[in-house]
């Protein structure tokens, strides 16, 4: 009697260990519990969304699913006096002989779960171990994000411009954009440059991000303006640095910085005139393209959104836009051969230089020469196909 | 070849009732999950009715929180980390949470937190809840009564393609039954209040914002607003370009108004957030502000009416206006809201975490 007592003390001592070893060294995707390793706790990955499931014991039908374990976050080491943290927010179902933790949240790649086994199962299975660790295994993947453009293209900008838009190869994290744009008059960094917004200013995929100048030091008469002047400066050289520290959704890091230098030419304060745009026409029959060649680069985001091509009929012509010569040539292809007749170029007013002047009004308006229309309104440029 | 230009109107619907939200009920709600996919700014309206700012989704939800009290009288709120615990709630890293945005229901003083889960594109939105004793769960989306109004925006010509233009929501107010959502384009420089009837009923007015400057007021510029309350029936705004602004609210008509500059907040800050509350016989505006403590300002219809109008800039440092006081110890603070007659509710970078605080109205 005495000998079968210690046997079981000495099989339970060396479940404990097995599972204590499978939980210190590195958390896998599976721990075993029990010395015949029939009873474990996984990670399914097969989903669209992985799961936490335990397998190899008696499903008692008089138990709830939730009765069998609960998922937390594993403490780190220097939370160990804090309070324990609360389960994770899930559900619990049976399937098959299978109990499984459905988390309402994704898992995360970097994060150890660990499962809190409770009493009557751990009874039931003759353990000591209170709970076992799991991890995604996720291999580190290498950074492969980087700044693919950086528009305004040109290496001459205006005093007053007024944004950039970053484009990068990979959708990208957000919350601390800000962080990592750096601009330099020359060696010194030029500070307070950017309007800096907690809801940042991307696109959906997280790929493009606006980056707007202080508006504050663009406009003559506002406080910041006056006293710390405009942060861009005519006859200057600057440095627009995008540090490799961003990292994308997926928590790398970028490949390598990326900069753009440009030189500063004086400021633009006119409002957007079709009269000093060119038009290049196409052939018949042909798909050549129909092309508007500006006086100055406009605003790349707007050049691709805010122009469209419709024939006499007022019907919209199918094709895409290709924008050229540093944003200064914006290019129409159709789909389909063009055919005779006529066509026109409908334009949003609400088109933007790189200074925020648009065809309705410039960025600043002075009262006594109000010329502003409605940026609602569209213009039109009619072209004929001979 | 000939070309000509010439001018012509086409007037963005106003007033059409956006596809996709045809209502289940009479007042626009009906039961379900709301198909939310950025849980930003948020506001109350009345009965415990939850606003939230969906930047992506480019609409606005009003969710039906059913807490309508009672209104709490106890130990004040605090939390110390509080995104390391939703962290623990949702699995992830405490780095993986942002908190957008923190407003306390005056019918029951609990505090609402939204969320994203994960920094991605495809980050989760949640809304999260401190309650009297300082507990904190999450609100579920699950099945909930909600009402959603989409914004009918910019004219879009790309038909067939994915438009990269959104318009961020940098604040959401409710006054007798109009919410007022302020946005910022991540294209154009544009400055729209919009005002929604609500219960939403697809009306919706775009006002567009200007701002005078200049020597003498002689200039004029759209100016974004940041954050804004709803004061003595004007909304009181601090723009991007950082002037405080008073706008009567009669005046949000849409075409466009000039918002009269009352006071300046310096040039080296961003404003985040602001409340207005009272303290014996006089109300006080409250303003966080990226660079320095929280701003406090004496706030009354009569002197806003009576202030005259900043036109143009006081050189060396000097000031006009209504004036600041600096409260220094409150630093760092990120969002802010009056929690009761007595206490504000503020969220706090602490460097590496945030923390939920209580502290007495100043």
């Amino acid at each position: 009697m005495r000998f079968l007592h210690w046997m079981g003390i000495i099989t339970l001592a060396l479940a404990a260990v097995t599972v204590t070893s499978f939980a210190a060294a590195v958390a896998d995707t599976r721990a075993t519990l029990d010395a015949q390793g029939t009873a474990e706790v996984y990670i399914d990955k097969d989903g669209e969304r992985p799961w936490i499931a335990l397998r190899g014991v008696s499903i008692d039908p008089q138990r709830d699913a939730h009765e069998y374990f609960q998922v937390v976050v594993a403490p780190e080491e220097a939370d160990a006096d804090s309070e324990p943290n609360p389960p994770m927010l899930g559900e619990f179902e049976v399937v098959e002989a299978e109990i499984r933790f459905l988390p309402k949240y994704p898992l995360h790649p970097r994060v150890v779960y660990e499962v809190r086994l409770s009493p009557w199962l751990r009874r039931q299975l003759s353990l000591a171990q209170q709970s076992v660790q799991l991890k995604l295994d996720e291999p580190p993947t290498a950074p492969r994000g980087e700044v693919v453009a950086v528009y305004p293209s040109a290496d001459l900008l205006p005093e007053n411009l007024l944004k950039f838009y970053i484009h990068f190869s990979v959708p990208m994290s957000r919350g601390n954009a800000y962080q990592w744009i750096e601009l330099y008059r020359g060696d010194e960094r030029v500070s307070e440059a950017f309007l800096e917004l907690g809801e940042e200013l991307w696109d959906r995929q997280q790929q493009r991000f606006t980056l707007f100048v202080h508006p504050g030091r663009l406009k003559r008469g506002v406080r910041p303006y006056e006293e710390l002047g405009a942060p861009l400066q005519h006859g200057q050289e600057y440095t627009l640095k995008i540090r490799q520290e961003w990292k994308d959704a997926t928590g790398n890091p970028l490949r390598s910085d990326f900069v753009k230098r440009f030189r500063v030419g004086p400021p633009d304060r006119e409002q957007l005139n079709p009269e000093h745009w060119r038009i290049e026409t196409p052939k018949r029959n042909t798909t050549d393209v129909v092309a508007i060649v500006f006086d100055e680069p406009l605003d790349h985001a707007m050049l691709q959104r805010v122009l469209e091509v419709k024939d006499a009929e007022g019907r919209s012509i199918e094709g895409h836009i290709a924008i050229e010569d540093h944003q200064r040539r914006w290019e129409f292809r159709p789909d389909a051969s063009w055919k005779p007749g006529n066509y026109r170029i409908e334009i949003a007013a609400n088109l933007e230089d790189l200074c925020g002047n648009s065809l309705a009004r410039p960025f600043e308006v002075r009262l006594q020469d109000n010329h502003a229309v409605d940026p609602r309104a569209r213009i039109a440029i009619e072209f004929l196909v001979e | 070849m000939f070309r000509r230009v010439c001018w012509y109107t086409v007037w963005v619907l106003v007033g059409a009732i956006s596809p996709g939200v045809a209502a289940s009920a009479a007042d626009g709600f009906r039961t379900g999950k709301p198909d939310l996919q950025q849980a930003g700014v948020l506001a109350f309206a009345p009965d415990g009715i939850l606003l939230v700012g969906d930047t992506v989704g480019a609409a606005v939800f009003a969710i039906d929180t059913e807490d309508r009290g009672p209104e709490h009288q106890g130990a004040p709120v605090h939390i110390e980390g509080i995104n390391k615990r939703i962290a623990a709630l949702t699995g992830s890293t405490p780095d993986d949470v942002l908190i957008n945005d923190l407003a306390v229901n005056p019918a029951s003083g609990k505090v609402y937190l939204s969320a994203s889960i994960g920094r991605g594109p495809d980050a989760a939105a949640a809304i999260f809840c401190v309650d009297h004793s300082g507990q904190l769960s999450e609100f579920s989306l699950d099945q909930v009564r909600y009402a959603k109004s989409v914004f009918q925006d910019a004219p879009e010509f790309i038909a067939g393609r994915r438009n990269p233009r959104l318009s961020a929501i940098t604040d959401i107010q409710f006054l007798d039954g109009k919410v007022i959502v302020a946005g910022l384009s991540n294209e154009e420089f544009a400055s729209k209040l919009r005002v929604l009837d609500y219960p939403f009923n697809g009306q919706q007015v775009a006002t567009s914002i200007e701002v005078f400057h200049g020597a003498h007021g002689r200039l004029e510029t759209h100016s974004p607003v940041r954050t804004f309350i709803t004061y003595d029936n004007a909304v009181l705004a601090a723009y991007t370009c950082t002037p405080l602004v008073t706008i009567p609210l009669e005046d949000l008509q849409g075409d466009k108004v000039r918002g009269k500059t009352v006071a300046e907040l310096g040039n080296r800050n961003h404003p985040l957030d602001m409340i207005v509350y009272r303290k014996g016989d006089q109300d006080y505006l409250l303003l966080a502000n990226s660079a320095r403590g929280v701003m406090k300002l004496k706030l009354s219809a009569a002197e806003l009416n009576a202030v005259p109008p900043i036109t143009e800039h006081i050189p060396g440092g000097g000031t006009a206006g209504l004036p600041f006081e600096q409260l220094n110890e409150l630093e760092n603070v990120v969002q802010l809201d009056k929690l009761d007659a007595a206490h504000a509710v503020l969220l706090v970078d602490v460097g590496d975490a945030l923390d939920l605080r209580t502290i007495p109205l100043p």
